[in-house]
């Protein structure tokens, strides 16, 4: 299908034949578990099957097998610069099982169009033989078995040309396609496990050049925390020729890889922070916990991010950079924030997040929010534990003094432990003369705490988390020795699904109130709703995404599903 | 039947006799869609014909039954979404919670006195902070809207909302705070003009003691003044004496009724004492219980007379609930909540202590254009259904696929004055070719910019 878009395409999207995919094995697997059938028989999934069992009905065939037959030999989809439009051909089994459906199809449009009152959607026409229906914001034509949707009438004439002149020149022959197509039958040969399914490239270069999303292609960083997960890739995209990638499926798991080419020195010296020295910034293996929703681990020298704000962010950024910068050097009893606080930790940064179940509290929280715990290696441990236990104990004091005077519950500060290891923590009290069994307010959620293990210190919104930071940093005291015995990945994250269920599940009541104030849904409904978000939850194990600048730079994403 | 034309000429024994239905003012859809208008927020077609079915007086009976099986079932529904709001820690998302039952509750005339005595007890949660205490407060008002005010002023008067906002958290005897004192008997109670500063500072010795102590009134007997004080021209020495004395002034029932005539039956003018004399005796003789007076009120030749119809500007959530009820619209009440406080009416927010002025103060330049953005944003926005479903299905349901009829039922069902031919023609014209649900979308926003889409 390649051979029918243009040279000016920028992106271009590949979908394998539809029998390569339909009848996966992941996709029966997925069918035959338990969590599956709960969610198929969901009342939200029992609307849209009754909808769709209409479709079927109108069209004489079910949707498994029309889909098969509409991408019986694959489908693309392509982005034209010259023409400013979007392009989707799928190769259908038949020259005659398109022109069929598509009538039915245009006719069940013209029958709703007539029911509201409408105009005729679709003007039919004829352009060099071929069978085409324009509509107001584009044009659906059949090029014998090839289906074509676009958005743009000129666009659909240059495919058609293409189609029916048997074009040679095109978007199959600039180097960008071939780069891709090299690089997609290496991949293919040295992977057998999973099926590719998808493949996509994008000509990034052409799209910075006619100015298409500035922000992201180019220029200063306008936000703060986006610029700290995704500056590295903010850089690549700043710099990259194109970004390929590929969709893959397995026995359990569904997977998207985005790759791009990668030369260290791309991000410049204000983005170190990020790729690390001469780009060998890597993570650290993951920190596990009980219940856990999520563990990320990654590169990110935040000291050196917050003393190159000048040159990474723009005049609005920085501008809050320095009233913040100014106010936290205050609170850090005058210490310097970006040099001496954020500098006293390594750039490898571990972060846990975790549901809490609260089955031992006392005081148990009306809205349940996960606990999580900062792990890092400190510089000078000497100095940087008595500065950090002292600066903790001075929040701790300043929360109280503000709480207090807004009527709000204080901490009450204490050290556990024993000699070998302590624990500097803080717990809110609960008031003396409450009159009623009603929950807690949010900050009963949080008992903060510090500790430091060896050179690492444990920073955590719970006592129990740091506690079981503690005991993880102990036990796997060779494998956290050094940065240097980290991984290749410059960020790994890992998201549970089980952890995250339980999660929202003790929050459902305030999920299913979200949702009727948000939605103006009834309560019905919104339970329902929330309920199918929960079960769909059942299905997924887990979720993972990992970041590497090896050669090249590669964002891959997986999606588990429960065998 | 008398027709009014001036309200000055109006006879007091004939404006508070039950309403009767004539020739020249028969009970028809209009006057039923006012009387639910007025007393609650709007109505849908099948609850006006479930009052066509009765006789007003029936109707306004019924209003004023706060139990039933609905009640409970939407109670306790409501009650778990306060409980998850309030959670959150944030007072605005009180606001949410308070729409989504001035949408749903079954009795809706509760809700609108509710809404009036959160104008009349003003607190703002911007200075309480603390969105418990704002519940607390309106679920008192709630709790005494059309019962007995003598019980909701001594619960206001140790509310801790109302307190806090007050600046009465700590009330010394060597340094009275006045501030509860004077709103007392200048908002709450008598009105300005009908004590002296003498009586203000007097007053505010009776409440010396009374303070807040974390989060909960409690008396201090070693703050409280117990010497004798001279209020409105009696002896006392208590806060809860104090606050009958002030209730047992002649004015009490005068100020309450003309503030209950502006709410319900209109903006300009104000009515004589001469006028309010039946329904002011009548609460007076109840004990200050309010449910006969309201109920006369409601059903009353004056309300219900041709007079009545579109002396009311509507307040910005009686527009947009108001719409939204007739019509069976449910939206993203975050979204409204938000928009509404732009166009000066957020709910547990008011301006001052004095509330919302109402009445012409709703409508100027600025917010007439804000109004209608906001039925715009509010008709357009993707959250929105009618009656569960899309537009087109619930103007299918209403058999209103034709642009007069539609107008018409408009006109009759949310207008109080309908939409002149002109109007009606320059609505149509702009409309040719588009679909029904574009159509009538556009029609209505834009006679959300027309003077009758603004009065009630």
């Amino acid at each position: 299908m390649v051979q029918l878009f243009p040279e000016s395409t920028v992106a271009f999207v590949e979908l394998a034949p539809a029998d390569q995919w339909i009848n996966h094995p992941l996709r029966q697997q997925v069918q035959a578990s338990a969590n599956f059938k709960e969610v198929w028989r969901s009342e939200p999934v029992m609307k849209l099957r009754s909808g769709l069992m209409l479709a079927e009905f109108a069209l004489g065939d079910k949707a498994e097998n029309l889909i098969t037959k509409l991408i019986h030999g694959g489908a693309a989809f392509a982005v034209d610069k010259e023409q400013q439009g979007v392009a989707l051909v799928a190769k259908t089994e038949s020259k005659d099982w398109l022109e069929s459906y598509l009538k039915k199809l245009i006719k069940l449009a013209r029958d709703e169009a007539t029911k509201k009152k409408e105009d005729d959607p679709f003007k039919e026409t004829e352009y060099r033989g071929l069978l085409a229906y324009k509509t107001k914001d584009g044009i659906v034509a059949a090029l014998d078995e090839y289906l074509l949707i676009t958005n743009k009438h000129t666009l659909a004439k240059i495919i058609a040309d293409r189609y029916v002149d048997r074009s040679a020149e095109g978007f199959e022959q600039t180097e960008q396609y071939s780069q891709f197509a090299k690089d997609r039958n290496q991949a293919t040969n040295s992977s057998s496990s999973e099926t590719e399914v998808g493949w996509m490239t994008v000509d990034i270069q052409s799209l910075r050049e006619a100015g298409v999303a500035p922000d992201l292609l180019g220029g200063k960083a306008k936000d703060f925390g986006a610029e700290m997960i995704l500056g590295g890739l903010l850089a690549v995209l700043h710099q990259t020729p194109t970004v390929s990638g590929t969709l893959r499926l397995s026995d359990s798991k569904v997977s998207l890889s985005l790759d791009s080419p990668y030369q260290p020195g791309w991000g410049g010296e204000e983005r170190v922070f990020f790729f690390g020295e001469e780009g060998k910034g890597h993570a650290m293996p993951l920190l596990q916990s009980e219940n856990r929703i999520a563990s990320l681990s990654a590169y990110r020298d935040v000291s050196q991010m917050w003393l190159r704000a000048g040159d990474l962010f723009d005049a609005t950024v920085n501008d809050q950079l320095a009233q913040a910068d100014s106010t936290l050097t205050t609170l850090f009893s005058g210490r310097d924030f970006g040099e001496e606080i954020l500098g006293a930790i390594y750039p490898e940064v571990r972060i846990v997040v975790s549901h809490q179940d609260f089955q031992e509290a006392s005081s148990i929280p009306a809205v349940k929010l996960p606990e999580f715990a900062l792990v890092a290696k400190l510089r000078k441990p000497a100095l940087m534990k008595q500065e950090l236990k002292r600066i903790f104990q001075s929040l701790v004091g300043f929360i109280n003094v503000t709480s207090a005077m807004n009527g709000q519950p204080q901490l009450d500060l204490d050290i556990e432990g024993d000699s070998a290891q302590q624990y500097y923590t803080s717990r809110f009290v609960p008031e003396v003369d409450r009159k009623d069994n009603a929950e807690f307010p949010i900050q009963f959620n949080f008992s903060p705490c510090l500790a430091f293990v060896d050179d690492f210190v444990v920073l955590s919104s719970t006592v129990s988390l740091t506690k079981q930071m503690a005991v993880q940093l102990k036990s796997s005291a060779g494998e956290n020795a050094s940065p240097a015995s980290s991984t290749a990945k410059n960020t790994i994250l890992n998201v549970q699904a089980a952890a995250l269920r339980e999660a929202l599940e003790a929050n459902r009541k305030l999920m299913v109130s979200q949702n009727m104030v948000e939605n103006g849904h009834s309560k019905s409904e919104a339970e329902t709703e929330v309920g199918l978000l929960l079960a769909v939850l059942k299905m997924l194990d887990q979720m993972t995404v990992d970041l590497s600048f090896e050669n090249k730079a590669t964002l891959e994403t997986s999606l588990h599903f429960v065998k | 039947m008398m027709q009014v034309t001036r309200l000055d000429e109006v006879d007091p024994d004939w404006a508070w006799q039950p309403w009767e239905p004539s020739a020249q003012e028969p009970w028809d859809r209009k006057r039923a869609a006012l009387l639910l208008r007025r007393s609650g927020f709007g109505a849908t077609e099948s609850e006006i014909q479930a009052a066509l079915q009765k006789s007003p007086a029936a109707s306004i009976e019924q209003m004023l039954q706060t139990e039933g099986e609905a009640t409970e079932q939407f109670e306790v529904e409501s009650a778990d979404l306060a409980a998850s709001l309030v959670a959150g820690g944030e007072a605005k998302s009180l606001s949410i919670w308070w729409l989504h039952r001035m949408l749903h509750h079954p009795q809706q005339l509760v809700e609108k006195m509710t809404l009036f005595w959160h104008g009349h007890f003003a607190t703002g949660a911007e200075k309480v902070l603390d969105p418990g205490l704002m519940l607390d407060q309106n679920k008192l008002l709630r709790k005494h809207a059309f019962g007995d005010f003598r019980a909701m002023v001594h619960g206001i008067a140790k509310d801790p909302a109302m307190l806090i906002y007050l600046d009465s958290v700590t009330n010394r005897k060597a340094h009275p705070n006045e501030n509860f004192a004077r709103e007392l008997m200048e908002l709450f109670c008598i009105g300005e003009g009908n004590y002296t500063e003498a009586d203000v500072q007097q007053l505010a010795r009776c409440f010396t003691g009374w303070e807040i102590r974390r989060k909960n009134f409690r008396f201090n007997p070693y703050q409280h003044d117990s010497g004798l004080k001279d209020v409105l021209g009696t002896e006392i020495e208590t806060g809860e004496a104090a606050i009958d004395t002030v209730l047992s002034h002649k004015k009490v029932p005068y100020f309450i009724v003309r503030k209950l005539f502006h709410f319900f039956i209109g903006d300009e003018p104000s009515p004589t004492d001469a006028l309010l004399r039946p329904l002011a005796d009548q609460f007076a003789s109840d004990g200050l219980v309010l449910e006969g007076m309201i109920k006369k009120l409601l059903g009353s030749r004056l309300m219900l007379s041709n007079w009545s119809m579109a002396r009311k500007v509507r307040s910005p959530v009686e527009m947009a609930i108001g719409l939204m009820r007739t019509m069976q619209m449910t939206s993203n009440l975050d979204q409204l909540s938000n928009r509404l406080r732009e166009v000066g009416q957020a709910l547990f927010f008011p301006p001052n202590v004095k509330g919302w002025d109402g009445g012409r103060a709703w409508v100027n330049s600025s917010t007439l254009v804000g109004r209608a953005n906001l039925i715009y944003q509010l008709i357009r926005d993707d959250k929105t259904r009618f009656a569960n479903g899309s537009f087109s299905d619930w103007l299918q349901s209403q058999k209103l696929s034709d642009p007069d009829a539609f107008l018409d039922w408009f006109s009759t069902m949310f207008l109080a004055v309908p939409i002149s031919d002109s109007q009606r023609m320059s609505l149509r014209s702009s409309q040719d070719g588009k679909s029904e649900d574009r159509m009538f979308r556009e029609m209505i926003c834009l006679m959300a910019a027309m003077p009758q889409f603004q009065l009630s």
